[in-house]
C-alpha cells in the first residue's frame, strides 16, 4: 500500500552526502574521471596538481585534460546531473552507473566545473556543481555557460576535448602535491596499461609521462610453461583460459596464468634484489588482477584460493571481464571492488589451481636446479645416487638354502629374452642413450601409470637398471620434493634398483614366465601407490558411483 | 494403458564394455549437460542406468542441485553421446581411471567454453563436475584428444542448431 501522507521528496543534501562518501580513495576519484576521458576516445589524457604556495604544498586544484570527443552545454548538463543516461555507454564503455564524475568530483572537492567543445571552430563552454550552492539553494543546480577564467592557459594546443578541474578540496583530500604525483603516477600506470600498451593512450602527471606497468608482464612471457627455469615469467596455458559466468548472456571470464621470475636463482650473479624490484614480487601483489573492460579494477587480490607465502610470489593470474558480466558481479559505483558468484568461484579454482599448485612445487625445484642449465631436475636428483650405484650387480638370494648366487652373467646369457619380455619403447630407449652409464633413470612416463621398470642399459655391460615414472604421482610428491642427491633419494633409488635387479636375477630362472608376474606385482603396486597418493584430490563424488558400476 | 519406452542405440559397440567419455544433455526446461567417464565394467548402458536412480544418479542429482531441475521437470528426450575410446590404450580399463579424468577434465572445460561462444544459440549449462591430478593439467596429448572429443560432442548437440559450421567462434 503506498501512503499519500508520506514525505515524497528525497532528503536532497543526505543523499548527496552518502554519494560524495562512497569511499573513493584519492586515486580512485580521479581514475574514475579519467575513464570518462576514455569513453569519449581521448589519446591524451594529462593531469595538473596545483599546489598551495605554503610549505606544506598540499594540493590546490586538480585538472584532468583530455583531447577526446568533448561534449555540447546539453551534454556537459547531462554529465553533471546525476544518473547520466545509459544510453550514452557502449557495450565495452568504462562507465555504468552515470555517477562517475559527480560522485568521484564531489568525493575530492566541494566544486566540480567541466569545459568542454566539440570542435574547433565552437567556443569552449563551462559549467559548475558546487556543493555550497546545493546546500544554499536545497537543490541539485548545474550553473551552465559560465565564464571562464583562468582555466584558459589549459586549452592552449587544444582542438577538441574536455577539463575537469576540481577545486575547493575536502581537508582529507588535501595531500602533498608530490606524494600525490607519485601515487597517481603510479596507479594509472598499472590502471590503464592495457590502453597505454594496446591504444597508445598517453597519460601524463604535471606533464610527466606514465608509462605501462602489466602485473603479469605478459609480453615477457614467451617460453612454454614446461620450460620454466625461474628467469623468465611464463604462461601456463598456451591458450587463455575461458571459464562463463552466464551462458544466457554470454557472460565469461577470460582468464591468464603467469608465472614470474624466481629471484633466488639469480642469487649467484647478486641480482636477486634487482629480479625482486624489476617483478614486484611481494605479498601483497601475489594473485588476481581483475579487469573490466581492460581497465584494472582490483589487484593482488587471493580471492580465497591463494595464500600469500614465498612459493607464490610470482604468482600473477589476469582475469577479464567486459559489461556482459557487470549483472553478474556486482560491481562497485567507484569501480574498485566486485564480488563473484560461489559457482563461478568454483569452476575458477578447479582451473586455477593445478597452476597455483605446480607453482608452489616450482619455486624449490628451480632453486635446486640453480646455475645447472643444462641438467633437468631428475638429473640433479638422482646424481649421488648414480655414482654410488655405479658398480651394484644383481644377486638372487635364496631363503631356502640361504645362499647367494650373482645372476650378472645369468642375465647376460638371455639378453635377448630379456629384451623381449621387458620391451621398451623408442623414445624412453633415447632417454637411456642420453644418461648412458647411469643406473637410475628417470622417464617422462611408463606404460599404465606404471612407477618403476626394470630394463638392460645401453652401454656394453648389459647392466640392470631402473626407470622410474615421473608422471607417477609416488615421483612428483614424493621425490621431487627431497633434496637433490640427499641420503633419502640414494636409499629410495637404491630400493627401486635393487627390486629391478632382483626381479630380473629371479625372473632369469624363466623369463617369460616370472616377467609377466613380476610386471603384475608392479602394476598393482603402481596403481595402489597412485591411488593412495592421489587420495586428497581424488575425494570426486561421482568416483562411488562409478565404483559402482 | 501401458506406458511404451524406447531406447535407440547407434551401433553394437554401445552394448560392449568398452571405456568412454559420454555427454548426457537435455534440452527442455534448460540446457543441460553433464559430462563422465566410464571404464570397462558395464560400459555405457550401465553408466546411464546408473545416472538415472533417482536420489542417487549423478546427473539426476547435479540437474536438482545445480539447476533446480526434478527428473519429472524434464521434458522431451534425456539423450546420450559417447566417444569410444578403444583406440586409446592409456585410457581404457580401471588403471587407466586417473587418465580418463583428466580427459573428462578437459572436455567438460572445452565445452564450457563453447557454451559462451557466438556459435551457441541455445544456451546450456555443463553440470558434471571432476578435478585431475595435478600431473594431468598440462597434459598437451589429453588435451588435443579432448578438443576431437568436445567438438564431436557440441557438433551433434541441438545447441547450436545449423550454425555450427565445424569451428566455435568464441
Amino acid at each position: 500500500m503506498y501512503r499519500n501522507d508520506r514525505e515524497v521528496e528525497l532528503p536532497l543534501m543526505r543523499v548527496l552526502t552518502g554519494i560524495r562518501n562512497f569511499g573513493y580513495t584519492f586515486q580512485a576519484a580521479i581514475f574514475d574521471i579519467m575513464d570518462n576521458s576514455i569513453v569519449a576516445g581521448a589519446k591524451r589524457i594529462s593531469v595538473f596538481i596545483e599546489a598551495e604556495e605554503v610549505a606544506t604544498k598540499n594540493m590546490k586544484k586538480i585538472i584532468i585534460v583530455d583531447d577526446g570527443c568533448g561534449m555540447n552545454l546539453d551534454e556537459m548538463y547531462n554529465a553533471l546531473f546525476l544518473g547520466s543516461p545509459t544510453s550514452n555507454y557502449d557495450d565495452n564503455s568504462l562507465s555504468k552507473y552515470g555517477f562517475g564524475l559527480k560522485s568521484a568530483g564531489l568525493s575530492l572537492a566541494n566544486t566540480v566545473a567541466v569545459i568542454s567543445r566539440k570542435n574547433r571552430n565552437e567556443n569552449w563552454k563551462k559549467s559548475v556543481i558546487s556543493w555550497n550552492e546545493f546546500e544554499q539553494m536545497n537543490q541539485y543546480v548545474v550553473d551552465e555557460d559560465v565564464e571562464i577564467g583562468e582555466e584558459e592557459k589549459y586549452l592552449e594546443n587544444l582542438g577538441e576535448g574536455t577539463i575537469v578541474i576540481l577545486e575547493d578540496l575536502l581537508n582529507i583530500n588535501r595531500i602533498n602535491a608530490d606524494k600525490a604525483h607519485v601515487i597517481l603516477k603510479k596507479g594509472a600506470g598499472i590502471t590503464f596499461h592495457r590502453f597505454i600498451e594496446e591504444d597508445k593512450l598517453v597519460i601524463s602527471i604535471n606533464k610527466d609521462e606514465v608509462e605501462a606497468a602489466d602485473p603479469l608482464f605478459c609480453e615477457l612471457s614467451g617460453n612454454e610453461f614446461s620450460k620454466y627455469n625461474g628467469r623468465e615469467p611464463v604462461s601456463f596455458w598456451k591458450k587463455d583460459c575461458i571459464i562463463p559466468i552466464n551462458a544466457e548472456k554470454k557472460a565469461k571470464a577470460v582468464v591468464k596464468a603467469i608465472l614470474l621470475p624466481c629471484p633466488p636463482v639469480y642469487e649467484k650473479e647478486g641480482k636477486k634484489t634487482e629480479i625482486n624490484k624489476k617483478y614486484g614480487l611481494t605479498k601483497q601483489n601475489i594473485g588476481f588482477y581483475i579487469y573490466r573492460n581492460r581497465r584494472l579494477i582490483k589487484q593482488g587480490v587471493t580471492l580465497g584460493l591463494i595464500t600469500r607465502r614465498q612459493e607464490t610470489y610470482p604468482v600473477r593470474i589476469r582475469i577479464d571481464l567486459d559489461s556482459r558480466c557487470d549483472s553478474f558481479i556486482n560491481l562497485d559505483v567507484k569501480k574498485t571492488e566486485l564480488y563473484f558468484t560461489d559457482d563461478f568461484l568454483e569452476k575458477l579454482s578447479e582451473r586455477v589451481m593445478p597452476f597455483i599448485n605446480r607453482a608452489v612445487e616450482l619455486w624449490p625445484e628451480v632453486q635446486k636446479k640453480g646455475g645447472e642449465e643444462n641438467k633437468t631436475v631428475s638429473d640433479l636428483l638422482h646424481d649421488r645416487s648414480n655414482k654410488l650405484l655405479e658398480k651394484i650387480s644383481p644377486v638372487d638370494c635364496d631363503p631356502q638354502t640361504l645362499e647367494i648366487k650373482q645372476v650378472q652373467k645369468e642375465i647376460e646369457t638371455k639378453i635377448e629374452q630379456f629384451k623381449k619380455e621387458y620391451p621398451t619403447e623408442k623414445n624412453i630407449i633415447d632417454e637411456i642413450r642420453k644418461r648412458n652409464g647411469k643406473r637410475v633413470i628417470a622417464v617422462d612416463d611408463l606404460e599404465n601409470g606404471m612407477l618403476w621398470k626394470p630394463s638392460i642399459g645401453d652401454d656394453d655391460s648389459n647392466k640392470v637398471i631402473v626407470l622410474l615414472s615421473r608422471a607417477h604421482p609416488f615421483y612428483t610428491k614424493i621425490y621431487q620434493k627431497l633434496v637433490p642427491g640427499s641420503d633419502a633419494v640414494v636409499v629410495l633409488d637404491a630400493l627401486f634398483l635393487n627390486m629391478a635387479m632382483a626381479e630380473m636375477g629371479i625372473s632369469s630362472l624363466d623369463v617369460s614366465k616370472l616377467a609377466k608376474i613380476f610386471k603384475r606385482l608392479r602394476q598393482s603396486v603402481s596403481y595402489q601407490l597412485s591411488n593412495f597418493i592421489d587420495l586428497k584430490i581424488e575425494s570426486d563424488e561421482e568416483t562411488g558411483v562409478d565404483e559402482a558400476d | 494403458m501401458k506406458q511404451i519406452e524406447q531406447i535407440t542405440i547407434s551401433s553394437p559397440d554401445v552394448g560392449r564394455c568398452n571405456s568412454f567419455i559420454y555427454c548426457l544433455y537435455i534440452t527442455d526446461p534448460e540446457g543441460v549437460v553433464y559430462i563422465g567417464e566410464t571404464g570397462a565394467r558395464n560400459g555405457i548402458l550401465g553408466r546411464l542406468s546408473n545416472h538415472m536412480t533417482k536420489g542417487e544418479g549423478t546427473f539426476i542429482r547435479k540437474c536438482y542441485e545445480r539447476k533446480n531441475i526434478n527428473l519429472d521437470e524434464i521434458n522431451g528426450n534425456i539423450h546420450m553421446i559417447a566417444f569410444n575410446l578403444k583406440e586409446y590404450p592409456d585410457l581404457c580399463g580401471d588403471v587407466n581411471r586417473p587418465n580418463r579424468r583428466a580427459l573428462e577434465y578437459f572436455v567438460q572445460n572445452k565445452l564450457e567454453e563453447y557454451s559462451v561462444a557466438e556459435s551457441t544459440i541455445i544456451p546450456y549449462d555443463v553440470v558434471s563436475w571432476v578435478r585431475i591430478a595435478q600431473r594431468f593439467a598440462l597434459n598437451e596429448n589429453y588435451i588435443r584428444i579432448a578438443e576431437e572429443v568436445a567438438d564431436t560432442f557440441y557438433a551433434k548437440m541441438p545447441f547450436t542448431k545449423n550454425l555450427f559450421s565445424g569451428k566455435v567462434c568464441l
